[in-house]
């Protein structure tokens, strides 16, 4: 399958070394991203798998929120963190959907912005979380 | 196959800045270009190669070694620099020269000379696919053809040159043949203009209210071809503002396009009309709106104008986008805030559309997730996420024509430069003050789209307009 990213995105996940896959399945295109790092220490595992929805019209439109496999919780215990609560099917996998979105304008400089800034966003909401 | 060449004005001038000089001499040049592969007109089938100017290469007047009236050789040092380059940017080559005595044709030396050029490009680049020549005359008349890589030569079906006009040069473009339908409209805009739309292919992506104007405007002025973009069906609460729907069309559920496509057939005048039943951005309409010269843009979804944006840029569509603003005070319902039209023509170098904050990222995301997953996007909105849900937009039928009106209007300004002040890349329309103005923008540093020019005119890439679809 030919990679639905746009190039420099291809280049930067190559260049950082990142295992991952793209996914096209029900009309939806999903960046799935394997061992993950988590901060250290903080929730029940140090990686996941990422799951990121890409819409039609990236880079110029943004991703909203991410999902992560398996369910993260706090370490040492069953809490999750906030808005973790919904499961959403993709793939013949349920993903914790992490509900953080942008904010229009600040937060997505569109046609520029892409999955290096994305990343950002995401661990800032693991450190956050 | 048919061969066809897109030119930015630019270019063409930079080209007859080097090549047209006072001593009526030929001077040569070379110009790399984008290619797109079109594999079945929509409305000839047939398969469509484009090529699109991209980088302009002159050749130096001390690698002339002479040059006449009617003659250059020159030697081949930028020359083989230049088919390097387009090996590495994977572009094709087209080879430039003037005629300064006007000739229409290739002469006998250009066919002498240009094979041994054209094969000096296939043998040390590769590849199947075909590279160009072309002339430009001093009065300002330009031609030329294709040569594949068994060293046939084709000529080009048409050469657009876009920019602040638009001009198109094809075989037969002097031709008079009197058309009773558009006497009176020759009477005030020429005879020329005729030939020139019954030659265009125009893409009009929705067929709304601003659309159906659109389309029935365009083709009442004489355009050849129409392509019909939109994915919705009549209803009876369209029928005060889509030109040509019954309430019968509504009542069958019949597709806008449909219906817009038999309205403007059974007019009469001639005009070939195509419809694709998709949302524009969908890979089904590629290939289709990509065989297309120009573009207008009536849809109001972003994601639709997130698409437009590019391809204007990629393929070098000249692309009149619109869109209307009707808003309510929220605190008088005897008051408006707002009652505008807007017009943005996008091509390079021009500001693009993200660049004029005329699309809202978040409402093409939220689109999207609706056309693509609408299970998630009503529970998204359950929990209140989702800001693009409204109430219907006011809308008006006088402001919707009176927009498509104003586009059609600049089209045809730069076809034959009615206007004194030139062309209009940008025009709002003030519908409450009676007045128009022409708010500029400044292009974001860094946008990949207007600012960098690397997109312009690139034609094919993977993924298709570097961007996932």
């Amino acid at each position: 399958m030919d990679s639905f990213l746009p190039k420099r995105d291809q280049e930067y996940l190559k260049m950082k070394g990142l295992q991952y896959s793209e996914v096209r399945n029900a009309n939806r295109n999903a960046l799935i991203i394997n061992d993950y790092p988590l901060p250290k220490g903080k929730f029940n595992a140090d990686f996941t798998t990422l799951l990121i929805f890409i819409p039609q019209g990236y880079n110029d439109a943004h991703p909203d929120m991410f999902y992560c496999n398996p369910r993260i919780a706090f370490a040492g215990g069953q809490n999750c963190p906030a808005q973790t609560e919904g499961i959403v099917p993709f793939n013949n996998i349920q993903w914790q959907q992490w509900s953080r979105h942008l904010n229009t304008g600040n937060d997505w400089r569109p046609g520029i912005d892409g999955i290096e800034s994305y990343l950002q966003k995401v661990n800032q909401a693991f450190r956050t979380a | 196959m048919r061969y066809t060449l897109t030119l930015r004005e630019d270019h063409v001038q930079a080209l007859r800045d080097h090549l047209i000089r006072p001593d009526g001499k030929e001077r040569a040049a070379v110009l790399l270009c984008g290619r797109a592969l079109i594999t079945k007109d929509v409305w000839n089938g047939g398969p469509e190669e484009r090529f699109f100017s991209s980088i302009v290469i002159t050749v130096p007047q001390e690698e002339v070694i002479s040059h006449s009236k009617t003659h250059i050789h020159w030697n081949t040092t930028t020359f083989r620099k230049a088919i390097k380059l387009a090996e590495m940017e994977d572009l094709a080559v087209c080879l430039v020269h003037n005629h300064p005595s006007g000739a229409l044709t290739f002469s006998d030396v250009d066919n002498e000379n240009e094979p041994h050029l054209i094969k000096t490009i296939f043998n040390r680049n590769g590849g199947d696919r075909a590279h160009l020549s072309i002339v430009i005359t001093t009065d300002n008349q330009i031609f030329g053809r294709a040569w594949s890589n068994q060293i046939r030569a084709y000529q080009l079906d048409l050469i657009r040159v876009f920019g602040s006009k638009f001009a198109l040069h094809y075989e037969g473009k002097q031709l008079d043949t009197p058309r009773e339908i558009f006497h009176r409209q020759q009477l005030a805009l020429g005879k020329a203009l005729t030939n020139d739309l019954e030659k265009l292919r125009i893409a009009v992506v929705g067929s709304g209210a601003t659309g159906t104007a659109t389309a029935t405007l365009l083709s009442k002025i004489g355009v050849g071809q129409l392509l019909l973009i939109d994915n919705d069906v009549v209803e009876r609460s369209n029928l005060s503002r889509l030109h040509g729907a019954t309430a019968a069309d509504a009542d069958a559920g019949k597709f806008k396009v449909d219906v817009l496509r038999d309205y403007i057939a059974g007019s009469g005048i001639g005009t070939r009309v195509r419809v694709l039943k998709e949302w524009v951005g969908s890979p089904n309409c590629h290939d289709a709106i990509k065989s297309c010269d120009i573009v207008f843009g009536c849809t109001d979804d972003h994601s639709g104008r997130i698409f437009l944006n590019r391809l204007a840029h990629f393929y070098l569509i000249p692309t009149f986008d619109m869109g209307i603003i009707i808003e309510p005070d929220p605190n008088d319902t005897t008051n408006l805030l707002a009652m505008q039209g807007r017009l943005t023509v996008l091509f390079p170098p021009n500001p693009c559309l993200l660049c004029r904050g005329e699309v809202i990222p978040k409402l093409a995301t939220e689109e999207d997730q609706k056309r693509n997953d609408p299970m998630g996007y009503e529970r998204l909105k359950d929990e209140a996420y989702v800001t693009g849900e409204k109430n219907p937009s006011p809308a008006v039928i006088t402001f919707t024509t009176e927009i498509a009106t104003v586009a059609v209007n600049e089209f045809i300004n730069r076809i034959i430069g009615f206007k004194k002040k030139g062309s209009e890349n940008s025009i709002m329309r003030f519908f409450d003050r009676g007045e128009d103005h022409k708010p500029g923008a400044k292009k974001r540093q860094g946008c990949p789209i207007c600012f960098d020019d690397n997109y312009w005119g690139l034609g094919d890439v993977q993924p298709f307009m570097d961007q996932t679809n």
